[in-house]
C-alpha cells in the first residue's frame, strides 16, 4: 500500500511537472491561431516523450548510465560535446525563459516591476535548489503545478464543441497559413520532446539508484506522469480556442494565458492559472539549471548528483549555480521571455536527434540492455519517432526564418 | 587616388554606411501594415475582455492593473511603430486610420489600468474597445 502511494504520488508530481513555459506559449498559441485542429500535434510530442522518456529511465536502470553518458559513449567525443555545447546552451536559454516567465506571474500578481521580480524569482529558485532535497523539490514544484488543472476544469467548464475537438486528434492540412501552422506543429512536437527532460529524468532515475526492479515504476511513471500531462497541454490548447480563437486574439504574454482561466472560472480560476504557472515555470527552472550541471559533469566525469553533499560535488553544484547566474544576465537584458521561449523550443529540435538517437541505440543493443533490449513495440515507435525527429529538425529553422518566428 | 584599392574600399564601406540606416526606411508594405492592424485588432479584443471581467467584478485587481498596462503599452508601441513608417503610395490614409485605432485602444486601456475597481468604466471600456477591434478588423479586411 505504502509502494502504491509512493507510486501515487510520484506520477501526481510528474503530471503537475510536466508543463514548462514552452508548453504554455506553444498551447495557447496554437490554439489560439488555429482552434482545436492542432491537438494531434501535441498528441505527437507527447507519445514521443512517453516513448523516449521510457527508454532513457530503462537505460538509466539497467546500466546505471544517464543520456549524456550514453551520448558520449555512443558517438564519441566529437559529436558528444557538440551535443553538450548544445544542451548546456539551450539549457541556459530555457531557463533564461523560466526565470522571465517566473518574473512576469510575479509582476502580475504583485504588480511589482518586472526587473525586481525576476531578480526575486532567480533568487527563490537558487535558494530552493541549493537547501532543498530533490525528493521534495520534484514533489513541492509537481503538486503545486497540478493547479494548472484549472485548464481542465475551464475546457470543461467552457463546453466547447467536442466533435470538432474530437476532430482536433485527426492530422489536417489548413487551406491557407500553411507555413504557420507547420511551424505550430515543429513547436509544438519539440516542447513536448525538450531534451532537458530526457537528461533531468535519466539523471534523477541514476540519483535514486533505480535497478531493473523499478523497470514498472520507469513504465508506470514515463507513461502516466507524462502522458496524462499532456493532457493538461491539451486543455490550454482547448481553452485558447474556445476563449481566443473567435476573437483574433494573438496571446503573446504570460497575462493573456492566465486570462483564459479567468473567463470562464471567475478570480479563483485566474488564482488558480497564475499559481500553477508560476510552480510550472520554477519547476522547470530547477530542473533545466540541474540539467546543464548533470550534462556538464557527466560528460567531464565530475563527482555529481543533487544527493551528495555540495562539497562532495564542487563543480556540479557550481555548474547549476553558474548556469542560473547566466540565465539571469540574459532574461535581465530586457529579452522578452515569450520570445525566448519560442527561440529556444525550436533551436532545441536540432539537437534532438544527437539526443535520442545513441539513446535508441543503446536501448536496442543486448550487450547493454541483456533480456530488458527494447521489444518490438519500443522498437517501432523509437524509429519511427527517430523520422519524425529528423524531418521536424530539418524543417524547424527554415519555418522559424519563414513565419517571423510565428508573427506571420 | 581614385581607382585604387584603398579608394574601393573606402566608398564601399561608406555606400554600406548609408545603406544600413536606410534599410530600416524601407516602405511599409500592405502586408506589414495588415499584421500591424492585426495585432491593434488583437490587443484590443483582449483588453475588451478584461474590461468584461473588471466590469464583473470577477478578477483579481493586482492582474487587471498590469494586465491592463501591457496591453496599453502594447496599442501605443503599434502607433509608434505606424507613425515611424514610410507607407507605400496609397496606404497613407489606412496608416493614419490605423495609428488613430492603436491610440484609442491604448488610452481605453489605460483607463483600465488607472481604475481597474472602477465597474462602471470598465463596462464603458468594454463596450468603446469591442467597437475598436471591429473596426480594425475592418480595416485589415481592407488592405488589399
Amino acid at each position: 500500500m505504502k509502494k502504491f502511494l509512493s507510486i501515487a504520488l510520484g506520477i501526481l508530481a510528474a503530471i503537475g511537472g510536466f508543463v514548462d513555459i514552452g508548453d504554455l506559449v506553444f498551447n495557447v498559441q496554437a490554439g489560439a491561431e488555429f482552434g482545436f485542429s492542432l491537438i494531434w500535434a501535441v498528441i505527437i510530442g507527447v507519445v514521443g516523450i512517453v516513448v523516449f522518456a521510457e527508454m532513457c529511465g530503462r537505460v538509466a536502470a539497467v546500466t546505471g548510465r544517464p543520456v549524456l553518458d550514453v551520448v558520449r559513449q555512443r558517438l564519441g567525443f566529437g559529436a558528444g560535446i557538440v551535443t553538450l555545447i548544445g544542451s548546456v546552451l539551450l539549457s541556459v536559454l530555457t531557463l533564461g525563459a523560466e526565470i522571465g516567465g517566473l518574473g512576469l506571474v510575479a509582476e502580475l500578481f504583485f504588480d511589482a516591476p518586472y526587473a525586481t521580480m525576476v531578480l526575486l524569482g532567480a533568487a527563490f529558485i537558487g535558494l530552493v535548489a541549493w537547501f532543498l532535497p530533490f525528493e521534495w523539490i520534484e514533489r513541492i514544484f509537481g503538486y503545486m503545478g497540478l493547479c494548472l488543472l484549472v485548464y481542465l476544469v475551464a475546457a470543461i467548464d467552457l463546453t466547447p464543441d467536442w466533435g470538432a475537438v474530437g476532430k482536433g486528434f485527426i492530422p489536417s492540412v489548413p487551406h491557407s497559413s500553411i507555413a504557420l501552422y507547420a511551424y505550430f506543429v515543429v513547436g509544438l512536437i519539440a516542447a513536448a520532446l525538450m531534451p532537458y527532460e530526457v537528461y533531468f529524468y535519466s539523471s534523477g532515475a541514476v540519483e535514486e539508484r533505480w535497478s531493473v526492479k523499478d523497470l514498472n515504476l520507469n513504465r508506470v511513471n514515463a507513461t502516466l506522469g507524462f502522458g496524462l500531462g499532456g493532457l493538461l497541454s491539451i486543455s490550454l490548447m482547448v481553452v485558447a480556442a474556445v476563449v481566443w480563437h473567435p476573437l483574433g486574439v494573438q496571446p503573446d504574454m504570460i497575462g493573456t494565458v492566465a486570462l483564459a482561466a479567468n473567463v470562464p472560472l471567475g478570480e479563483i480560476g485566474l488564482i488558480l492559472a497564475l499559481v500553477g504557472i508560476a510552480f510550472a515555470v520554477s519547476g522547470a527552472a530547477i530542473d533545466t539549471a540541474f540539467s546543464a550541471a548533470y550534462n556538464l559533469a557527466q560528460f567531464f566525469g565530475w563527482e555529481w548528483g543533487k544527493y551528495r553533499r555540495k562539497r562532495d560535488a564542487p563543480r556540479f553544484t557550481l555548474a547549476w549555480v553558474i548556469a542560473l547566474a547566466l540565465a539571469y544576465v540574459i532574461v535581465s537584458t530586457g529579452v522578452d521571455p515569450i520570445q525566448l521561449t519560442e527561440y529556444s523550443v525550436v533551436f532545441s529540435v536540432v539537437i534532438l536527434p544527437l539526443t535520442y538517437f545513441p539513446v535508441l541505440l543503446v536501448a536496442r543493443d543486448r550487450t547493454f540492455m541483456g533480456e530488458h533490449v527494447n521489444g518490438p513495440v519500443a522498437s517501432f515507435f523509437g524509429w519511427l519517432y527517430m523520422a519524425i525527429i529528423v524531418v521536424v529538425s530539418i524543417a524547424a529553422v527554415p519555418l522559424l526564418i519563414a513565419t517571423n518566428a510565428g508573427g506571420g | 587616388m581614385p581607382g585604387t584599392w584603398p579608394h574601393r574600399v573606402v566608398v564601399v564601406l561608406l555606400a554600406l554606411a548609408l545603406a544600413l540606416p536606410l534599410a530600416g526606411c524601407e516602405p511599409l508594405s500592405a502586408a506589414e501594415l495588415r499584421r500591424e492592424v492585426d495585432t491593434i485588432h488583437s490587443t484590443a479584443a483582449e483588453a475588451s475582455v478584461l474590461a468584461d471581467q473588471i466590469a464583473g467584478q470577477r478578477t483579481k485587481r493586482t492582474f487587471a492593473r498590469v494586465q491592463a498596462r501591457e496591453l496599453s503599452d502594447a496599442a501605443e508601441h503599434s502607433a509608434e511603430r505606424l507613425t515611424d513608417a514610410h507607407p507605400d503610395d496609397g496606404l497613407l490614409s489606412q496608416t493614419e486610420d490605423a495609428i488613430d485605432l492603436a491610440s484609442q485602444v491604448s488610452t481605453a486601456a489605460g483607463e483600465l489600468e488607472t481604475a481597474p475597481d472602477d465597474a462602471d468604466a470598465a463596462a464603458d471600456a468594454a463596450e468603446r474597445l469591442r467597437k475598436l477591434a471591429a473596426q480594425s478588423q475592418r480595416l485589415s479586411e481592407s488592405i488589399g
